[in-house]
């Protein structure tokens, strides 16, 4: 089964774990992505996380098939991913894959949080302390971000 | 010729895109011909919304699949959903 939520309530990764668990299975790996409170050398107060859901839900189910064609042992897939407001230290996003053996589900989850930071349509804002600036962020494995096209000249 | 004809789309914003246009989306945005190259379709969007100085930095994605190569021409029907991608963020 693939678990896949976009929410906006603070994330529980003792339930995602549980849902993810699985008699078979010998290993839960878990990824748990936190937000951090500064970007250089500025504080960050907040971040502020919006989705493209619809799309962002259907490339995460593509990005679950993916996982299961290159891995076949895993058994269940759990993705949640937090939108809103997300205070420094909380998580932004979990995932969890068991596998009846170790090896599968770490590298899964490995692979899963690269590509989802590559094609799942998410976007972080971070507010920084004092005069009210912000700033969207681009990740690096984005290939039509700015730092990309910088480091991958053509 | 039936390509000529133009087409009416749902277009969505999000992010950067979504500030600078004012606006989160439209029920109504027309497209001139329904075969279309994505760059140019991708030029008009970012002309009409304030768009052009992040016009490099921003993918166009058609019925929720990405348009990867800008060179495409691709085919939109009337109803069909347009959104400007900037460069994601998430996890």
């Amino acid at each position: 089964m693939n678990y896949l939520k976009l929410t906006f309530d603070k994330l529980d990764v003792g339930a995602l774990n549980d849902q993810v668990a699985h008699e078979s299975c010998g290993a839960v790996s878990l990824f748990v992505g936190t937000t951090r409170d500064n970007f250089e050398g500025k504080t960050v107060v907040l971040l502020e996380y919006e989705a493209y859901e619809a799309m962002a839900i259907k490339t995460m189910n593509l990005l679950c098939e993916e996982v299961r064609a290159r891995w076949p042992d895993v058994v269940n897939i759990g993705i949640h991913h937090r939108l809103g407001t997300v205070p420094v230290k909380e998580a932004s996003v979990v995932i969890a894959i068991s596998s009846p053996h170790r090896k599968s589900s770490l590298e899964a989850v490995h692979f899963t949080i690269d590509e989802l930071k590559k094609s799942v349509p998410v976007w972080k804002k971070e507010l920084y302390d004092g005069e009210g600036s912000s700033e969207w962020k681009e990740n690096s494995e984005c290939t039509w971000s700015k730092k990309y096209k910088d480091n991958h000249i053509l | 010729m039936s390509n000529t004809d133009s087409v009416r789309v749902k277009l969505l914003f999000f992010a950067k895109s979504r500030e600078l246009a004012g606006v989160s989306g439209t029920d109504d945005f027309l497209v001139p011909h329904a075969e279309i190259k994505c760059s140019e379709l991708l030029d008009l969007i970012c002309n009409r919304y304030n768009l052009s100085i992040i016009r490099n930095n921003v993918i166009l994605a058609h019925n929720e699949q990405y348009c990867a190569d800008l060179s495409e021409t691709i085919r939109i029907r009337n109803g069909d959903e347009l959104a400007v991608i900037p460069p994601i963020s998430g996890g």
